[in-house]
Order: structure tokens, then sequence, then C-alpha cells
């Protein structure tokens, strides 16, 4: 369940009857012989998923449905008994394959959404059904026989089985000739489907249960058994599981005379079973085995009046002596129990410590429900096994992390049995001690295996052996263990990995607060560790672990929890979180608690376990962290002990080429201890050879490594002035963080290095994209301390914006263009709000330089990658609220069109901040812009990009917006607006430069056709010097058409020419260049401009009547493979 | 198959109800368990937290939850595996002072998601006591008629004389027997 049980709706009532009723009629009323036309097919289609939707949401709350289940699933009962009577009674083989299907389908959801055993009562049982659903399922060629038809093979199977448990003799239905004719039938029919893989064998184990539960099947019985030994002697697999679903239902529900006679031939069925090595092997077999077995066991035991220890009052008077029969039962203890029993249990301990769960569970069920029903002295044996099978692979002394993998099932097994005891009321109080001391360790069970590990089961399990527990045992036989189950659990919930387990120690804790109030504090602690505060793993640790710390009774074992099992964890998320919440407790005691975590961590850096030192520096940082907050000469101090510490590091572990990890640590440790003091001592430092690390981290390979480096050096500069030696990559990060201000003089060398690093004509370019987005991210940071040299810096951010660069990993260069759309953003900002101070501001930046950054961004916001936009939005409307510089003529720095803007963009405040990656929000907002024309021309060349994008989010809010916009054009210029004539202009203008270049052409071609298709552009022709125009695309299109490789330039360009048939201006010449596509040498090209041509004749006015002829040639003729010229 | 699946399934398997005893302050919540569970009532003091009593009632097993009247209780029904099933709210009937505070609080609880489709039962208690309200005027004040979420029905009683205590259980098991075992409720 975990988080799903939030998402999913809680329902009270069937609310979305109706809507299923009227759905599922429209597949009851439909003829099951009559093949459904398209139309048809598709209605029922819908509705079938319907269906199966409506299923899926109330699946959690099947109940729901139990009032009208009857009224549903009858008429469908029916249907599918009308049916097969038709096809009985005709023989008719032949109906629709795909109607009979979801008619199954429909009954197969049903009965998966509610249990075979409540469905199946709501089918037809009159006597006249026995021979109707016999003779189906046993059609010759029959649509039953069908392979694809499992649905209704289960369905059938499942109706025979209830139908054959009448009340009458079976041989009143066989021929008077031949008797016995009817129930080999039926048992036929069973036994033919025994062995087939999918559910109708689970069908056929039903119906042969009944079957063989009935009274006139004696015989049949027991060669059935017989049989079904050879069958386990054969090693068929699929066969034996059948059979032993047979045995499994029988034994549980068969009458005991009948089976009494049989439980030796049982006992020998599983003993052959456990000898053969093949079906042993399947999970399945193991687990029908062990079902069998304590079904038998069952069956020996007879069932008494519970003498469960749940002391659960009863309100009513004629059920109270149920929980009174404790005492009396004392006298009747010596209740026979048969020899047999002590194999079964033996046999069932063995399943327990099963490989698989599944069998694991059916053993811990088996066991629990005999015990039930065993003399108190005798389960509290059982128990006493359960409990031996803990220290099996334990070696004493040794801790839970050294325990072997195999455990991991023993464990399992061993909590699952107690927890179903527990359940019971069956752990007497004696042996709660030993039990909760193995849950201790249980709670706690994760084996290390490789890069994860196992054993999240085993500590589920043990929190429901304390849930259960809550629930059974009285409140005196806890409080001795009250206070240490309460540490343990709630350390659970709060350190736990896994979100399941730290929810289901949470669940235990809140039964015991409620039933027992034994917990220290224990309301206050549920409040900060319920359901919800534990459900985020970072919460749980950084906010709920020292709510809880406050109070002392926990913090110590919390504490200790942390430094022995959470910082030496796996995991390095849970170490690094570890760290944290160990700080966030420390700082409720920092004086008594800082410096003794700090000693005890210091111990794990010995290590020679990568995680313990990793874990241990970690934990260092945050307390050293901690006192660097609170400042004070004392903390200090304490940092400078810390800082010691990182000597005891060997310095082969900190150097070691792949412990990343652990010099990345060591640079966090020393950026946050490192003291001027410690500086001041220099050769005599405790730590010689910190700058060693530090170095060796800027030069290390692994981003993360480089910024806690990064951040070392930054706490360095802060306290000295240091020269540098940097690489590469972490060059952006260090030159950014470096304190200029402090010392000056390295800064003119450090601008030049990083502009010459993004120069794209500089020898010194970095090669490396990450190294040249840090270093676009480090001028900002630069700029936010020094303002010269300003417009060099815009430049270079500037020019990023033009950065395309594309390798397997795609549009990379999208991350220099995102850091640089920031980058100009927060220096515009900074720039402006400095404004006043600044002599000269226009030299610095004037305001043409302005607009078009302004312009080149807003390009950037309407490109094709949903991320680029968002962030160039995100800062266009940054921009717009920053007041303008404080200068004069500051009017010349406003954004233009910015009343369009604000009336865009600014109008729903709420989404405004957001939407700019969603397409249908964006676009139609974006293409108005081109009204503003200082922007015009980057704002056209984004959108066309994004036009030609093949991003289906973005290319079609992007050409619908276009059209739409320019169909609101008006057509010729004036003064005071844009005009579908200009964009037309603008667009060719466009393509025209750059005609080889098939990312540009292509999507202006596609533009254009978009235009043309959705006659736009018709009227343009009648405008001064529109034809020249259309003359100018017509010209794009067609030139060099025959020597042009690329397809899809091709496709537009024939589009564009067959498109402009329709304009009048043009029509002559276009329909001269039509043949150049017709017999272009690429076969799709000859094709589709036949299909497109017609598709025009048909669908448009061209102001001629086309000639009946040239559709026929367009239609007839084989484009394929002939290659002619036509018309 | 995890504890917190258990835990849900346990409701149909084992016949599981959760009912929350709720109320304000001093309506007498404890008082009416303990005289149903025949414990001595003449000690009981204000409830700071919540308690969980399990009862056997027909064949269904009550987990019922009485949580303190205190409005900072609220977290503890928030609860760990499923929504409620039912909610028995205990007025006392001699306050007429807070029976507009009571009414709003019932109101305002009743909005809970975590509570839709439960059934409410108000015990109108402390009919003993000389000059209360009658469960018709209760009803009025607490404008239970305008409740159309909720199943309801009101029972006035007395947790002293135990008067229609097992009547009212009655009426909600049966309520929510209904809606969550309705197999077993018309086919038993």
């Amino acid at each position: 369940m975990d988080e799903d049980s939030q998402e999913t709706r809680l329902f009270a009532v069937f609310e979305r009857h109706d809507e299923f009723v009227a759905a599922q009629n429209t597949l009851l009323v439909v003829d099951l012989f009559g093949e459904p036309n398209r139309e048809e097919e598709d209605v029922e289609l819908d509705c079938s998923r319907k269906l199966i939707m409506i299923f899926g949401e109330y699946q959690e709350q099947s109940y729901l449905l139990d009032p009208y289940l009857e009224s549903l699933v009858s008429p469908v009962a029916e249907c599918l008994r009308k049916y097969a009577l038709t096809c009985v009674n005709a023989r008719v083989t032949q109906s629709s394959h795909s109607r009979v299907e979801r008619l199954a389908d429909l009954l197969h959801n049903y009965i998966k959404f509610r249990g075979y055993k409540t469905i199946t009562r709501f089918f037809p049982h009159e006597i006249s059904d026995l021979s109707i659903a016999l003779d189906f399922i046993r059609l010759p060629s029959g649509p039953v026989s069908d392979l694809s038809q499992w649905g209704l093979r289960y369905a059938v199977l499942l109706w025979l089985s209830l139908i054959c448990r009448i009340p009458f003799d079976l041989q009143k239905f066989d021929d008077a000739t031949r008797s016995g004719e009817t129930a080999n039938a039926i048992e036929l029919v069973g036994k033919d489907r025994l062995n087939m893989a999918g559910l109708e064998r689970e069908g056929a184990a039903t119906l042969l249960a009944r079957f063989y539960a009935r009274k006139d099947t004696k015989q049949q019985l027991a060669s059935f058994v017989e049989w079904s030994i050879t069958v386990f002697r054969s090693s068929d697999i699929i066969l034996s599981i059948g059979v032993l679903q047979v045995l499994c239902e029988l034994v549980k529900s068969g009458s005991s005379e009948q089976l009494q006679a049989f439980t030796q031939k049982f006992l020998e069925i599983t003993n052959t079973l456990e000898h053969s090595t093949p079906l042993v092997s399947n999970t399945l077999v193991r687990k029908y085995r062990t079902k069998l077995l304590s079904r038998v066991a069952l069956r020996l035991m007879p069932p008494r009046v519970s003498r469960s220890k749940l002391t659960f009052r009863s309100l009513d008077g004629d059920v109270k002596n149920q929980t009174d029969n404790g005492n009396v039962d004392d006298g009747d203890e010596d209740i026979d129990v048969p020899e047999e029993i002590d194999m079964i249990l033996e046999s069932l301990f063995k399943s327990l410590q099963d490989k698989d769960t599944v069998v694991r569970w059916s053993a811990a069920k088996g066991i629990a429900r005999l015990s039930e029903r065993l003399p108190s002295d005798f389960s509290s044996q059982v128990l006493e096994t359960i409990l031996g099978l803990f220290s099996i692979h334990s070696v004493a002394g040794a801790s839970v992390y050294d325990t072997p993998a195999i455990a991991e099932a023993t464990w399992h097994g061993a909590s699952l049995a107690s927890a179903e005891m527990a359940r019971r009321g069956l752990v007497q109080t004696s042996a709660l001690g030993s039990l909760l001391g193995w849950l201790s360790k249980a709670l706690y069970f994760d084996i290390r295996k490789g890069a994860h590990s196992i054993g999240s089961n085993v500590r589920d399990a043990a929190a429901y052996v304390i849930w259960a527990l809550a629930r059974a045992q009285d409140p005196e036989s806890f409080s001795p263990y009250a206070r240490e189950l309460a540490q343990w659990l709630v350390s659970v919930a709060l350190f736990d990995r896994e979100i399941h387990i730290r929810r289901a120690a949470s669940a235990a804790f809140q039964e015991h607060v409620g039933r027992m109030a034994l917990f220290p504090h224990g309301i206050d602690v549920l409040r900060k560790t319920d359901f919800y505060a534990v459900s985020v793993r970072r919460n749980a640790f950084t906010v709920a672990a020292p709510q809880v710390a406050e109070h002392l009774e926990y913090r110590s074992y919390l504490i200790d929890h942390i430094i022995s099992i959470t910082l030496r964890h796996w995991d390095v998320a849970m170490r690094e979180l570890g760290a944290q919440a160990l700080r966030r407790i420390c700082e409720l005691d920092l004086k008594t608690l800082g410096l003794e975590c700090a000693s005890k961590m210091a111990g794990f850096l010995h290590s020679v376990d990568v995680s313990d030192v990793h874990g241990a520096l970690a934990a260092l940082t945050g307390i050293s962290e901690a006192y660097r907050v609170q400042g004070s000469e004392e903390n200090a101090r304490n940092r400078q002990k810390i800082f010691a510490f990182i000597a005891i590091v060997s310095q082969d572990a900190v150097m070691a080429p792949r412990n990343g990890l652990i010099l990345a640590a060591a640079c966090d440790l020393i950026a946050s201890s490192l003291t001027l003091q410690e500086v001041g001592l220099q050769e005599k430092t405790s730590v010689p050879h910190w700058k060693r690390i530090v170095d060796q981290g800027l030069r290390h390979r692994s981003s993360s490594v480089q910024q806690a480096a990064a951040a070392a050096m930054a706490s360095t500069s802060s306290l000295i002035d240091c020269s540098l030696d940097s690489l590469q990559q972490s060059l952006g990060y260090t030159l950014g963080v470096l304190d200029y201000n402090a010392h000056p003089h390295g800064f003119s060398e450090v601008v030049k290095c990083l502009l010459d690093s993004v120069d794209p004509n500089s020898s010194g370019r970095m090669s490396s994209i990450e190294a040249r987005r840090n270093c676009f991210q480090a001028l900002p940071k630069i700029v936010a301390n020094v303002l010269p040299r300003l417009t060099e810096f815009l430049d270079a951010l500037d020019s990023g914006l033009d950065d395309y660069t594309m390798d397997e990993r795609g549009d990379i260069g999208s991350w220099v263009r995102m850091a640089c759309i920031q980058g100009l953003a927060s220096i515009f900002e900074d720039l402006f709000r400095v404004s006043g101070s600044i002599p000269q501001f226009a030299n610095y930046l004037p305001a043409q330089r302005y607009h078009s950054v302004i312009a080149r961004i807003l390009r950037q916001g309407v490109e094709r990658l949903d991320n680029v936009r968002q962030i160039a939005g995100h800062c266009l409307l940054r921009l717009f609220r920053i007041p303008l510089p404080n200068i004069s003529h500051q009017e010349e720095w406003r954004i233009k069109g910015s009343e369009l803007m604000m009336k865009l963009f600014l109008n729903d405040a709420s989404d405004a901040m957001t939407s700019w990656s969603v397409g249908e929000w964006l676009f139609p907002k974006a293409v108005e812009l081109l009204r503003v024309q200082e922007y015009r021309q980057p704002l056209l060349t984004g959108l066309i990009h994004s036009v030609g994008a093949r991003t289906g989010s973005t290319h079609r809010p992007a050409s619908s917006s276009l059209v739409s916009f320019a169909r609101g054009l008006p057509l010729c210029p004036s003064d005071s607006g844009y005009s579908l004539f200009e964009l037309c202009d603008d667009l060719i203008e466009c393509a025209q430069g750059r005609t080889t270049s098939n990312a540009v052409v292509v999507p202006i071609l596609q533009t254009f056709n978009m235009l043309l298709e959705a006659d736009v552009l018709s009227h343009l022709s009648s405008v001064h010097s529109g034809p020249s125009k259309l003359e100018k695309l017509l010209n794009i299109a067609t030139r060099n058409v025959l020597r042009l490789k690329n397809v899809q330039r091709v496709q537009e360009s024939m589009k564009i020419v067959v498109n402009l048939l329709v304009v009048s201006s043009v029509s002559k010449s276009s329909s001269e260049r039509i043949i150049d596509f017709l017999s272009h040498p690429y076969p799709k090209i000859r094709t589709s401009t036949a299909e497109y041509l017609y598709t025009l004749i048909q669908s448009r006015d061209l102001g001629w009547e086309a000639d009946e002829a040239v559709e026929e040639l367009l239609l007839e003729t084989e484009w394929y493979s002939l290659r002619k010229a036509c018309k | 198959m995890g504890l917190l699946t258990i835990i849900r399934k346990s409701r149909q398997k084992e016949r599981e109800m959760r009912i929350l005893f709720l109320g304000l302050d001093n309506a007498g919540k404890t008082t009416i368990l303990k005289k149903i569970n025949g414990e001595d009532i003449s000690s009981v003091s204000p409830t700071l937290g919540f308690n969980i009593k399990t009862f056997i009632h027909r064949k269904y097993t009550l987990n019922i939850w009485d949580v303190g009247g205190q409005r900072t209780l609220r977290p503890y029904w928030r609860n760990y595996f499923e929504q409620t099933d039912a909610i028995v709210w205990v007025v006392d009937s001699g306050d007429r002072m807070r029976m507009r505070d009571c009414r709003e609080e019932l109101h305002n609880l009743l909005l809970e998601d975590r509570l839709s489709g439960a059934s409410l039962l108000v015990f109108a208690n402390k009919q003993d006591i000389h000059g209360s309200m009658s469960d018709l005027e209760i009803s009025e004040a607490l404008d239970l008629p305008g409740i159309k979420s909720h199943n309801w029905k009101i029972w006035s009683c007395s947790a002293v004389t135990g008067l229609n205590l097992i009547q009212g259980l009655d009426w909600v098991v049966e309520d929510v027997a209904h809606r969550l075992y309705y197999s077993s409720t018309s086919f038993a």
C-alpha cells in the first residue's frame, strides 16, 4: 500500500453505479453471434475499458459494491447461460470472437475484483444448467476450445463448480444405458484442464474439489488420490500444481468422514513431494505442499472453543463466556495430540525457512492456526522452537551485521510465525522477554549484499510482531520492556531507510501508546513520528528526530543509533542524512553533545571501510557547522579540535583516486572547520597536508568533489589570501567563489582566464561543455562583487546564447544557454539596482544593447526545449518587474511593448511564473509579441524553430498559435501595427539568407504551408507587391529541388508548390513546377505529391474545374514504381 | 505483504471496525466506555491523548478510539491505516452554554476527508441529570437534520445508569456493517 493509501481516493458509496450499469448493458444487449461493425466495435471496446477502469477505482474498497453485486453479476451470468444454451441447441460454433471475449472478460474482472467465491454465487444453478454448461464446454471446436478464450473457459469451469453441488444424484442425468456418464464427463472436463498453465487450471481445480466433495463420488475420489500419486511421480510440474490445488481445497472444505481415510495418503504425498527434486524446486509446489500439510494437521486437531488470551470484552451476553474460557480450559489440557502432528510441525518449521516468501507465509499461518488448537504447554513449545530459529545463524556475541545472508529467510519466517502466534494471543508472558530480545535485533536486520541490502522484510515482520503484541498482551506483562521497546520503535520509525518500514514502526508505536500507555511521553512522541511525519525520509531525519530527541529518554538512544548504524549504512544518502540528523540533535545541547559525539566519530576514522570513514567525516562536518553557526571563541577552539581529527584518516584513503567520496567529505570538513588560528600555525598545523587535500579535490574529475573543494577554497580565501593553481572544470567553481574584494590583485587575470575559456575564437577555449558551463556560472558570481569590465561579460554571456552544441546527449548547448540567460538576468538586476551610483551608466549598458539582449532571451523563451523556455520566461518576468535604472532618460530602458506583456503574462499572477514550459499556455500569448517591432526578428526565429520541432507538445501549439495570429492580422501594412504582408516578408527574409540550411528553411516552409492550408495567404496576391513575395516563396521552394537530399525539405517544398496552385497570381508558375515533384527520383515524393495534389483538387476551389481525367490519372498511376512525366 | 497491508486487510477479514469517540471535553466519552466495559466509573479523570479499547460486539471487533476533547488532540485520529468507520459524538446534555460550540465543532469535523462516509451516532449523555436537554432539543441545537453527508442518529443516554448505551452502539455497528460487510450481513 505505501504511498497510494493517501493518493487513491476513499469512497463511501459506489458512486458510479448508474454509469457502470449503462456501460454493462451496452455490452449485454449485443448479438454475440453477429460480428460488430467498426463503429460498434469501438463503442463496445470503450464500454469494456470504462468498466475495467471503474473496477480499478474501487478495487481497494471492493466491499462497497456488495449491495449491488447480485443485480450486477446476475444479468452477465444469465447472458453467458443464454449464449451457451443457443450454442448447445443449435450446435453453432460461429460467433463473434471479440464480443464473447468481452463478455468473458467482464466476468473475469468481476472475479478479479471481488474473488471467485463471492462472484460464483451469482451464477445460475438450475438443474437444467448442468447439461447446458457441460455440453457447452465439451462442444467440439466450440468457442470454449478456442485457445485465446481462456477467460470464457475459466468462467464456465467456475460455473460448473457451482452447479455440480446440486443435491441430486448425478446418475439421474445419465442415459439409462450409460450409468455414471455425467459424473465421468464432469471429472474429465476438470482433469483435462488441470494441466493448463493459465487461470483455467484454478477453475478446473475448484471444479474438481467441489466434485469430489460430493457424497456420490467416493469412488472417484479414491482413484483421484491414487492418480495424484502417479502424477507427482511423473514430475509434471503444472499438473502437479493443479492436483495440489484440488487437494488443498478439498481438505479445507470436504467433510471429515470422507477425508479421514486419506490422512495417511496425504502425508505420504507431502513426503513424496519433498523428495522429488524437480517438483520441490518449484515455489508453488512448495507453497501448496505446506498448505496441504497444515490443513491436514488442522483436520487432525479438532477445533476447540478458543482459549485465546485476547481479553476483549464482549458486549453480547451469549458470546461472553468465550473470554472466560481461559480458566476453564486448564482442565482439559490432556487432549490427545496425534503423533502425526509432531512430524507435520517439524516439516512446517522447515518451510518456515524456505527461500520464498509465499511458502514462509503459508507455514507461519499454518503453525499459528495449529497452535491455537494445541494444549497450551504444547503451543509454548512451538513458540520456543520458533524462537530457536533465530539463533541458528547467530554466532554468539556477533552483531546482526555479521549474520550470513541466508539468515534472512529464517529470520523472516520466524518473525512471521511469532507475529501470527502473537496475534492469536499465544505468546505467554514468560516467553515475552526472549521474544522481544530477538525482535530488538530483527528490527534492525539489514545485511549488505553488494550495492544493495536485504532484510527489509524481516524489519517489517518484526514491526508486525510488536503491533500484534500490543493488541493481545496486557500492559502489566509489558511494563518491564516498555522503555526499551519505545526506543527501538522510535529509532526505526525515524531512521529506517524504507518508507514502509518507518510507517510500520510508527503504526506499532501508535498501537502501543493507545493500548498500553506505557511509553515515556508516548503521546508527544507519537505526534512527532506519526504516519505522515515519517513518510518523507528527510523530514523524519532532520525534523522529527530532533523533536523526539528533546525528550531525554530517547536522546542518547537515538544518538547511538545514528552513530552505530545510520552513519555506517551502505547507502551514501543515509549517511549524509544521518550526519544532518546528528547535527540537529547535538544542537539541542551542543556543549555536552558536540565533542562527545565528535570523539566517538573520530573512532571510525581509522576504519578501513570507506562508508565508515565517510559517515564519520560527514558527521564531524555537521557538528563543526553547528559550532560555526553558534559562533563564540570556545566553539572556534572546538572546531579546531575537530579539524585535527582529519589527520587520523590515512592519507592513502583520502588521496586514492577512487575515494572521491572521502575526499569530498574531507574537503567539506575542512571548509567547515578551518579556523584562522589553524591557518596561522602554518607548518605546525595539526593537519599538515590539508592544502594538498583541497588541491587534490580541485583536480578530481567528479564535479561534486570539485564543488566541495571549491567550498574549502572559499572558506580558506575568506581567511587568507591564496594563490591559485586550479584546472579546467573546477576552475569555474573556484574562480566564482573567491573573495576578490579582499584580494584584488589577481582579479584581472582571473577574468581574462574565464573569458578566454569561453571565447569561441580563442585557442584557450575549453573543450569540455561542463567546464564552459561552470565558467559561465562563475561570471555572474564575480559580477556580483565587481562591476567594471562589465561589457566584456555581457558580450561573453550574450554570445553564449548562440551555443547550440549537439552530441549524443542531445542539445547540450542548452546548458550553456540556460546559464547565460540566468547570468544576464542577474547582471541586469544588479546593474539596475546600483545604477544610481554608476557614472555614465549608458556606457556600460547602452539601451540598444539592453533591448537586443532582451530580444535574444525572448527568442530562447519560445524555442523548443521546455526547460530553456521556463528559465527564459522566469528571467524575463524578473527583468520586467525590476525598477528602471535610476538615471536620466530612464524610459529608454523600459522593456518595449511592456503594456502588452503585462496583459499577456502578468494577468494571472498565480501561474505566470510556471507556465512558460507549457506550450499550450505560452505560444498563443507569445505570438502576440510579434507586434513589438524591436523584438520581432529574434522572436520569429525562435518561433520558427519551435514550429520545426519534432516534439509534439511544442510543435502543435506553436504552429496553431502562429496560424491563428496570422489570420487575425490585417492584410496590408499600416502605421500602427504588424500585418500579414510584413510577416510573410520577414519569414521570406529569414529563409533567403540561409537557403542552404535545412534547419532554417524547413520550419519556414512548414510555417508557410500551415498558413496556406489554413487559407490565410490567398488574398496576399491582391496586395501591392504581394505577388512578387509569393514568387519569391515559390522560388525558395523550387530552386535546386532535384539536388536536395533532405526528404523532409523536398516534401515541404512540394506542399508549397501545390498549395500555391490555389493562389491565383502564382498558380500558373506553380503548376509548371509540379512536374518536378511528380517525376522526382524519390518514389516517396512522387506518391505523396500525387496524394497531396489529389486532396487539394478534391477539397479546394481552384477557380477552374479540374479535369476528371487528371483526378483519375492521379489515382490510378502506380507512383511508386513508375517514373514518368504526366499532365 | 507488509504490516500496513496486513492491517488494512484485517479490517475485512476479522470484521474490525474503527470507531472514534469524540466530543467536547467533559462530555463523558471515557465514562461511557468504562460503563460499557463494566469498569468503575467513579474515578474518571480528563483524557489527555487517547486510549484504544477493543470490544467484541455481535460478531464484530470494535476498535474504539477514545480521544480527549481538546482540539490539540486532533492529530491522534489522523491514523496510520484507514478511514474511520463511525464517529460517536458525545454531548453533555446539561451544558446549554456550550451547545453552540458543540455544533460548530461537530460540523467542522464532518468536513474532514478521512471521515467521509462514516456513520455518526450522537449520544445525548447525562440524561440522568435533572433539567438536561432532550434528544429532540439537542438535535435541533446541533442542526443534525442539516447533515446530509453522513448517516446519523441521536440517542439520549446516561453513562451513569447505562441507559441506551448498548442500543446506541447496536445502531452504529449495524449501520457500519451494512456498508462494510454487506455480504455477511445479508447472507449470514
